[in-house]
């Protein structure tokens, strides 16, 4: 199930609340909660809710062993042995095929392997039991001993699919404690509803568009088009996502961490990787980066480790080659960042380190967004304004029929889209509830336009059909 | 104060997607029906078992079920598309160009199977495709000189554009399934090509006459000199000119199909090359159905088109005339030749139907055709009913063919059909070049 379909806002969302508000108990509501994210799940992917039961009960028993084992090496030992199980169903259902097709034919093998099929936001809750294991093995929160818990904090159907990736001991007390005030309940759907509208009204109509332009490579307006396209259809997505899981999170009263901050706004790499999927970037600076040492053992070690961090990171996003290109174009950029033009990024001024980043991100979307590598390079050539066919090099036209047309078609629509991530609609509603005489023509237009948004989101779910978010898959 | 009335509000909201959800699930219809506007069947309430639930097929086609049958749907999505359609610059002109239907897309098991008896034929068809390049070769008068050929769209300015540029090797291709089709004929039997331009480009001059100044293909022409002697390319450029020229409604505007009158005016030069004296239009008895909005508009549901709506001239057989869906070359349940329940173009020969299909007019000839065709055979089918006892029609697209159910291969059936003639009528885009003339190899559709 998604949270943009009618089966969620029309009879899930509905359904639940009513029964897990009717509940007074926290643990008739855990088991409500509980329930109702295994039904969410198993609505669409009803086998794979084993996996994600897997994942849990590995993690589960592992802490429990770890933490009952009486020496430092049997606690270690366990818990190597938690994080490789649990990891495994992740490299089993994402990495297995794509490794094993690019070792056999090293080994002479023409030998095929297929890919199996993904779970769901197997990416996400595995992650998130991993994190849960690796704080619990720190002593940084405590062992649960409860499986359906833990199950709840792995399976919480806000942020079961598409993230934030929220950490054990932000929600470890709320888990056994948590209460929901008048204003949590209407700021918590109306965090929902701004993502709904983000996703619906916005990202899909982006996505609309970009289907519109078939070849990237066609001309300098069809390569940067694509990018930018993809650069704000990405962003309404995922953000619009997290946007609707922090928006229940609070509703059902957790208090989840922003998983974006208008990342289009920064003006270097690192400060865009601090505002983008955020959750992701603690997940990896925490697990991964700090245990391999940080920046702490000198600068050749540091750059080692950002490469080998964003690499990962770039594997986590796909199992394909693009995507580890892409980690790495990160790698290397923050690496720059940190080393040889930390001067430079500091004295840049705001307006231009701006500027700057969104070229690099918008080239960065390329690589992201191209899977095939040869589609990837034309793209890329064309934003640069060079053509290749037939193995000739020559210079790229300014515009293609295709791209002209889907600029006729939705005209205004994408600079629409790039005011709206912008922080100009919250500065502009934090100008007016300043003044006073204005704040309830704040809150008064703040709530027509919501309710034109949620309408209007409703009526484009039921003219278009089945919507999946892009990171779906991850 | 202000916090309870927000939250008053967000309950009301909850409450209110809660009770319209309820509804729907009392209320709404649970049983598939047909949608003339869209065209396609809207979904029922999906069934709920056990391996429904298991594989989660569920989840999609229950949300169709919401999303389809949803109150006011039509109104709906009629409003979504004119708030989207506001962010719209395309004029009328653009949105008359937009692609919409009729590209053929194979499935993946559409290669040759490997029963021994498809090997067998395959064999025997190359055989025969052998004697057909033969005689291709012996009878060839004029080649293709350059390494393309163009159908032009003359600009009253004396310049031109070309509509459509073909190479050698893809006209080369069809000619090799034009021969193919040949060979499958008895002596004296003919094959009559007619590759027509959908309406998308059919209005690039017929709303233009202000600037435009009329059509010149080289294509057919390049085509015939390939092709064997018992085959005949029409052109529909040289065909349909005049009466577009002369403002004769012969394609719709906002339906790719050429109108009844367009595809009698293509059966008319067929037919007349045959050497049939042919009967005029005025004969027919006609109705007219007015307030079309075809596939053009329903592509985008953009409101500009609507000004545009079209009328569907139908024109009745001239005797009692029947269909019959035909598997394995034998007669089965009876279908319409003219559907009076339907509005639109499925009012000829109530759509295409699988995997053949055979229209009796009532005539006795002495003669059998097949019309090879996409959805444009519907239109014109019934013209060929004078001059033919039985017009057999088959669309070899996925979606209508299916293999099993015709259980012979098509030689089989020009064998068993007594088939004199065939005639291949497609739109552009399932014509030179395309995947399914490549697809319609004999040995493939075997």
């Amino acid at each position: 199930m998604v949270f943009s379909s009618l089966t969620f806002l029309l009879l899930f969302l509905p359904a639940i609340l009513a029964v897990y508000f009717a509940c007074r108990s926290i643990r008739l509501r855990n088991a409500v909660l509980l329930i109702g994210s295994l039904v969410f799940y198993a609505w669409g992917e009803p086998v794979f809710v084993l996996v994600m039961a897997f994942v849990t009960l590995t993690v589960y028993a592992g802490t429990l062993a770890f933490s009952a084992a009486k020496s430092k090496n049997a606690k270690r030992i366990l818990f190597v042995i938690t994080l490789i199980v649990s990891l495994g169903a992740l490299v089993y259902f994402k990495y297995a095929a794509f490794f094993a097709n690019q070792i056999l034919p090293i080994f002479g093998s023409t030998a095929v392997m297929q890919t199996p099929r993904l779970p769901i936001g197997i990416s996400f809750f595995t992650f998130q039991a991993i994190s849960y294991a690796i704080d619990a093995y720190r002593g940084n929160v405590r062992v649960q001993k409860n499986y359906a818990l833990l199950l709840l904090y792995v399976s919480c159907f806000p942020q079961l699919i598409a993230g934030p990736i929220v950490q054990y001991a932000d929600i470890e007390f709320e888990l056994k404690e948590r209460h929901t005030t008048l204003d949590d309940f209407s700021g918590g759907m109306r965090r929902f509803a701004i993502g709904l509208c983000k996703k619906v009204l916005v990202a899909n109509i982006l996505g609309e568009m970009l289907s519109t332009l078939p070849d990237a490579g066609a001309s300098v307006a069809a390569g940067w088009m694509t990018s930018l396209l993809f650069a704000l259809q990405i962003y309404f997505d995922f953000s619009a996502y997290s946007d609707m899981a922090i928006g229940l999170g609070r509703v059902l009263g957790f208090r989840y961490q922003e998983n974006f901050r208008y990342p289009y706004i920064a003006h270097s790499v690192s400060e865009f990787w601090r505002r983008w999927h955020i959750s992701l970037g603690q997940f990896f600076r925490e697990y991964v980066y700090f245990p391999l040492g940080g920046s702490r053992k000198g600068k050749h070690r540091t750059t080692i480790n950002l490469l080998l961090v964003w690499t990962l990171t770039g594997l986590w996003h796909g199992a394909s080659w693009n995507f580890v290109l892409w980690g790495l174009y990160y790698g290397v950029l923050i690496a720059l960042e940190h080393g040889v033009f930390k001067y430079v990024v500091k004295q840049t001024p705001r307006p231009v380190g701006i500027l700057l980043t969104l070229i690099a991100v918008l080239f960065g979307w390329a690589l992201f967004y191209q899977t095939n590598l040869v589609d990837c390079a034309r793209q890329l050539l064309a934003m640069l304004g060079v053509s290749y066919s037939s193995g000739t090099f020559a210079f790229a036209a300014w515009m293609d029929a295709a791209t002209l047309q889907t600029l006729r078609t939705y005209t205004v629509f994408p600079l629409i889209a790039c005011v709206l991530c912008l922080p100009i609609l919250p500065a502009l509603e934090r100008f007016m509830r300043q003044r006073l005489r204005l704040m309830r023509t704040a809150q008064l237009f703040s709530v027509l336009l919501l309710t034109l948004g949620v309408a209007l989101s409703i009526m484009n779910l039921v003219s278009d059909s089945y919507n999946p978010f892009l990171y779906f898959r991850f | 104060m202000r916090r309870k009335l927000s939250f008053l509000i967000t309950l009301w909201w909850v409450i209110l997607c809660g009770v319209i959800g309820v509804c729907m699930l009392l209320f709404a219809g649970r049983t598939p029906i047909v949608s003339e506007e869209e065209n396609r069947t809207l979904s029922g309430m999906p069934s709920f078992t056990f391996s429904t639930l298991k594989s989660g097929g569920i989840s999609e086609s229950f949300e169709s079920f919401l999303t389809d049958r949803f109150f006011l749907r039509s109104t709906l999505v009629d409003g979504v598309n004119t708030l989207k359609h506001l962010f719209s610059a395309l004029t009328v002109d653009e949105l008359l160009n937009e692609d919409g239907e009729e590209v053929f897309v194979p499935m993946d098991d559409t290669s040759t199977n490997t029963s021994e008896e498809a090997i067998q034929q395959e064999q025997e068809s190359d055989q025969t495709q052998q004697e057909t390049t033969t005689q291709t070769e012996s009878s060839t008068a004029v080649a293709i000189t350059g390494d393309t050929a163009s159908v032009w769209l003359n600009h009253k300015d004396g310049t031109r554009t070309a509509i459509f540029t073909y190479e050698k090797t893809e006209l080369q291709k069809a000619a090799t399934v034009l021969n193919a089709y040949a060979a499958l004929l008895p002596v004296g039997g003919k094959v009559h090509v007619m590759l027509a331009p959908r309406a998308q480009t059919t209005n690039k001059l017929a709303l233009h006459l202000d600037t435009e100044s009329g059509w010149s293909s080289e294509v057919e022409s390049a085509l015939q000199s390939l092709v064997s002697n018992n085959v005949v390319v029409h052109s529909a450029y040289d065909t349909l000119q005049n009466a577009v020229l002369s403002g004769e409604y012969v394609y719709f505007r906002t339906d790719h199909h050429w109108t009844a009158r367009g595809a009698y005016l293509a059966s008319e030069a067929m037919l007349q090359s045959e050497g049939y004296q042919t009967v005029p239009l005025t004969d027919y008895s006609e109705k007219t159905i007015e307030g079309y909005l075809g596939s053009i508009y329903l592509h985008g549901r953009n409101a500009k088109l609507k000004d545009l709506a079209d009328q569907i001239e139908v024109f009745y057989p001239l005797l009692p005339a029947k269909s019959y869906r035909v598997s394995n070359a034998y007669k089965k349940n009876e279908l319409p030749v003219i559907d009076e329940t339907q509005t639109n173009y499925l009012v000829f020969l109530g759509g295409t139907t699988g995997p053949y299909r055979v229209l009796e007019g009532g005539y006795h000839t002495g003669r059998n055709m097949l019309l090879v065709c996409d959805s444009f055979g519907n239109s014109i089918a019934p013209f060929f009913m004078p001059y033919y006892d039985d017009v057999y029609m088959v669309d070899f697209r996925d979606e209508y063919y299916s293999r099993r159910d015709a259980a012979d291969g098509v030689k089989e059936y020009v064998r068993r059909l007594n088939i004199n003639d065939i005639y291949i009528v497609l739109s552009e885009t399932n014509g030179i070049g395309s995947m399914y003339l490549n697809q319609l190899m004999p040995a493939n559709i075997n």
